[in-house]
């Protein structure tokens, strides 16, 4: 058998590197539904990413734990045991808090909007260092589709990119493929904010206009004039404003208000008419 | 059974990659688990089996999180294969081998993965801090790979151990 196969060995090599080829190709395009084999792949991996990212913010907290019950025991020897039921408690309580706080300030985001939102959990992230990604525990059974607009009561998160049946893959709005129409909150003028920045932190937003003005402290929203995020969503600060084309021009660097490694939860914007069809 | 175990191994290591790793990050840099798995596999297994391991892992990246798929698919065979030639010429027990070599096919992945994605259309960053991120990479999977060969190493002689045994005894 194994004889046989090795006989065709130069042809089966050179009918899979065109057979890959294909494939990436095919996949380089904007594609509005993933393949079966990719949906599969995805759907099997959401319980094991979803019980290690419980396990191993289960882990953070243990660690924060320690770290907090040794100071406290320096400070306070005599008191070390109804500390650590004290601080154990607490602990308890400040997730129980900020679990709280976030789903109040979610509710009433959600409130604040014309569109359905729709809550989802982090299960995981990009293992590439060349893509900012995210997965999120919600596809298309739960009326997720390819390019919806992610949110949090913060601001802008970024957009899904593809949806499988129980998990979808969001492209962060700092990714350099990441683009939204913006404008200067406080004069109304209109920009485009671009990911892509060496450190993955930051945007950058670049006028439509000669007449735009941006300066430091000015806040970015969303425009409502692109098809994808609702109008007035917080996009982020400008912090510098950076001069271009012998001062012709300019492009401001805007620190986003989402805080993109300590994301857990998300809103995913529903069409309006998610409910009727 | 040995199959079975490099599944697992697998699973464990995109598990990690996707969910896990993210809280390990180092300035702003993850170490390419699949990858670095591939590369020991080159190190570790005949060269017809690693290629094997390589395929399926970056398929299994491609899969779950890829932009394109078999693109990784198709630079970790050409790395299980570089890998192997390399340390068939060089001697792989000495641990500075070891890791230069890891260091060296981490980054020789991560820009045949970058050219890839650019000749597909993705625009490339090759800028000063892609290279210095190719860079970090490249020395955290070197370092992390050095530490899991001798391990890894172990487990897969036990593996064949274990395979021949099952297949001798029905």
């Amino acid at each position: 058998m194994l004889e046989h196969i090795l006989r065709w060995k130069v042809p089966l090599i050179i009918v899979l590197v065109v057979v890959m080829v294909g494939t990436i190709h095919y996949t380089s395009t904007s594609r509005l539904k993933i393949s079966l084999l990719e949906g599969v792949g995805r759907d099997l991996l959401v319980p094991f990413q979803w019980a290690f990212s419980k396990v191993q913010r289960f882990a953070l907290q243990q660690v924060e734990r320690v770290q907090t019950l040794r100071t406290l025991k320096a400070r306070n020897a005599e008191l070390e045991e109804l500390v650590q039921q004290l601080q154990a408690e607490v602990l308890e309580l400040r997730n129980y808090k900020r679990e709280n706080e976030w789903l109040r300030e979610a509710l009433d985001f959600k409130n604040e909007r014309e569109h359905d939102l729709l809550v989802a959990e982090v299960i995981g992230r990009s293992p590439s260092n060349w893509e900012s990604t995210i997965i999120l525990n919600k596809g298309f059974a739960h009326g997720v589709q390819q390019g919806m607009a992610v949110v949090t009561s913060a601001g802008v998160v970024g957009t899904v990119v593809s949806a499988s049946r129980y998990s979808s893959t969001v492209l962060l709005i700092v990714d350099a493929q990441s683009a939204a129409a913006g404008l200067v909150q406080s004069t109304g003028d209109l920009v485009l904010v671009e990911g892509g920045q060496p450190d993955r932190e930051t945007l950058i937003a670049r006028p439509l206009s000669r007449d735009t003005v941006v300066e430091v402290g000015d806040v970015i929203v969303t425009s409502g004039l692109s098809t994808i995020y609702p109008k007035n969503i917080p996009i982020g600060e400008v912090v510098a404003v950076e001069p271009r084309q012998q001062n012709l021009s300019f492009a401001a660097v805007v620190r986003p208000f989402v805080d993109f490694n300590r994301l857990e939860y998300v809103l995913i914007v529903l069409p309006q008419d998610n409910g009727e069809s | 059974m040995k199959y079975i175990v490099y599944g697992l191994v697998l699973l464990l290591a995109l598990v990690l990659q996707t969910a896990g790793v993210p809280g390990i990050v180092f300035f702003g840099c993850k170490p390419e688990l699949m990858l670095l798995l591939t590369l020991l596999a080159a190190m570790i297994m005949p060269p017809a089996e690693a290629v094997a391991f390589g395929f399926f892992a970056g398929l299994a990246q491609d899969l779950v999180v890829g932009r394109f798929l078999t693109l990784h698919a198709a630079v970790f065979v050409l790395m299980a294969l570089l890998e192997w030639f390399i340390t068939q010429r060089f001697y792989r027990e000495n641990f500075l081998v070891r890791f230069l070599a890891l260091m060296a096919g981490t980054a020789l992945g991560e820009v045949l993965y970058l050219l890839g994605a650019a000749s597909f259309g993705l625009s490339g960053p090759w800028t000063w801090a892609a290279w210095s991120a190719i860079l970090l990479v490249s020395l955290f999977n070197g370092i992390l790979g050095t530490i899991l060969y001798k391990p890894l190493s172990r487990l897969y002689k036990r593996l064949i151990y274990y395979h021949e045994l099952l297949k001798r005894t029905g």
